[in-house]
């Protein structure tokens, strides 16, 4: 065991680190914003538009995110240069940090469309009868329920989202996995490194874990 | 021919310190397991059946027939070829591997079988990336854990971005994604082939390829460098060399 290796690469290491964390961070709000939207698509009454929104979750969770990420900064910019003869230049963490919010915000819709389906039919009628407009009925008893219940999942998310963006080492994006597959390039000691990477996402993970654990014990005894 | 001698007596003194056995034994019986990263046309590519075809897949064939041995191909990224080789998982990396003194620390490699040029690969509006001072400030793409990488961070002020494959880089400069990438001459003459905006503009510095085996195969080193010997003097490495490389 090289932990001299280790050390030395810390620096390095922790600047990866702070990209993965960086791009996780902005991608997760982006996927909050859009997967409520496309929850909200997907419970809509009108037909084609939850259809739509039924497309767009089914087809972003039934393919895989490294499949995802080559069409989106590979294919794309490619087929885009073939048809128009124009350059489609994505800055890679960009690129990244958009792939990676769209994956998860697929996610996330199911998340809070079933926080929003637990709440008892009963409370919205009884809502209803009591003379609340739909508007406030969602607004006043329907999301402040919905929003404790789906915290401890998105946590869960955000915890898969930032496992996840080690796949953008792919496109060039040199967060934690690319610094440790760099190091490991050149002094060929994958074990060390690797285990660095894996300490590293512990530190990121574990707090999030806790997190969750904490409010959903305190939320579910009130 | 004396430093092919030199090698030679090198490497008895290292089998005979390191194992008495070496590591013939097993590979007779388990067959000869063997490295490469084929996105790199026309040492290793993947042909229409994704079955591994270019100059090391056939070196290696006819090297294996020599030695009465049969080959067992393992396809992963260049990068973790030499951790690969030390940890066991394969006997001999044949993947265009250029010879550097880094790598001598780690492994040990056969006779050379190809000496090239690294050259700058860019679209051809942009001939003026024409040297290293050139692509200061300037994106460059290459493979990561390659000699073009280790040449790349070399440049002054340039922007290094490693890919997985070169075929990746390729496909980022021709869709300008970056400005431009380092590859050894003969692939760089098969990507303009497939990507016709590409263009050779400048030329860096010279390489030696070789195939690598764990230190402790003294006895495989020796086995593959009489072969490789027996075929440059049968003129089977150059008809070899003729179909893939036209040299």
């Amino acid at each position: 065991m090289d932990f001299a290796l280790i050390w030395s690469s810390m620096p390095l290491l922790l600047k990866g680190a702070g990209l993965t964390i960086a791009i996780s961070a902005i991608a997760l709000i982006f996927g909050i914003v859009f997967g409520t939207v496309f929850a909200l698509i997907r419970m809509s009454p009108i037909k084609p538009l939850a259809a739509f929104g039924v497309a767009y979750i089914e087809i972003i969770r039934g393919t895989p995110l490294l499949a995802q990420i080559f069409l989106f900064f590979y294919g794309l910019p490619y087929v885009f240069q073939q048809a128009f003869d124009l350059p489609l230049n994505f800055n890679p963490v960009v690129a990244g940090t958009a792939i990676l919010a769209i994956n998860s915000s697929a996610y996330v819709a199911e998340i809070i469309r079933s926080g929003i389906q637990s709440i008892a039919r009963g409370q919205t009628e009884a809502s209803l009868s009591l003379g609340f407009t739909p508007t406030d009925t969602l607004r006043y008893i329907v999301l402040p329920q919905a929003f404790r219940r789906v915290i401890p999942p998105l946590l869960n998310e955000a915890t898969t989202l930032l496992k996840n963006s080690s796949l953008l080492s792919t496109i060039m994006i040199v967060e934690l996995v690319r610094v440790g597959q760099m190091i490991t390039s050149r002094t060929y000691k994958p074990f060390e490194m690797y285990l660095a990477v894996g300490f590293l996402y512990l530190c990121m993970t574990i707090p999030m874990s806790i997190m969750a654990a904490r409010i959903e014990k305190r939320w579910k005894v009130g | 021919m004396h430093k092919a001698a030199l090698i030679t007596a090198c490497l008895f003194a290292v089998s005979a310190s390191a194992q008495a056995q070496g590591c013939m034994a097993d590979i007779k019986k388990n067959g000869l397991t063997v490295g490469t990263n084929p996105g790199y046309p026309p040492f290793e590519s993947l042909d229409s059946n994704n079955q591994i075809i270019g100059l090391d897949p056939d070196l290696v064939n006819a090297i294996a027939g020599k030695l009465g041995v049969q080959v067992n191909w393992v396809n992963q990224p260049f990068d973790g070829l030499i951790a690969a080789l030390i940890s066991k998982k394969i006997d001999l990396i044949a993947a265009g591997m250029t010879v550097t003194p880094e790598r001598k620390k780690a492994v040990n490699f056969t006779l050379p079988y190809d000496n090239s040029e690294n050259v700058i690969l860019a679209r051809k509006e942009h001939p003026e990336y024409n040297s290293a001072a050139a692509l200061n400030g300037k994106s460059i793409g290459v493979e990561l854990g390659t000699i073009q990488e280790k040449v790349a961070q070399g440049i002054k002020g340039a922007n290094v971005k490693t890919l997985n494959q070169f075929t990746d880089a390729a496909i980022a400069v021709q869709t300008q994604q970056i400005d431009s990438m380092l590859i050894d001459r003969v692939v760089a003459e098969r990507f303009t082939k497939t990507y016709p905006d590409l263009r050779i503009t400048g030329v860096l510095n010279k390489n030696s390829k070789a195939m690598a085996v764990r230190r402790d195969c003294g006895d495989l080193l020796s086995r593959i460098d009489a072969a490789i010997i027996q075929l440059r003097k049968s003129g089977e490495l150059g008809a070899l060399r003729k179909k893939w490389l036209n040299k």
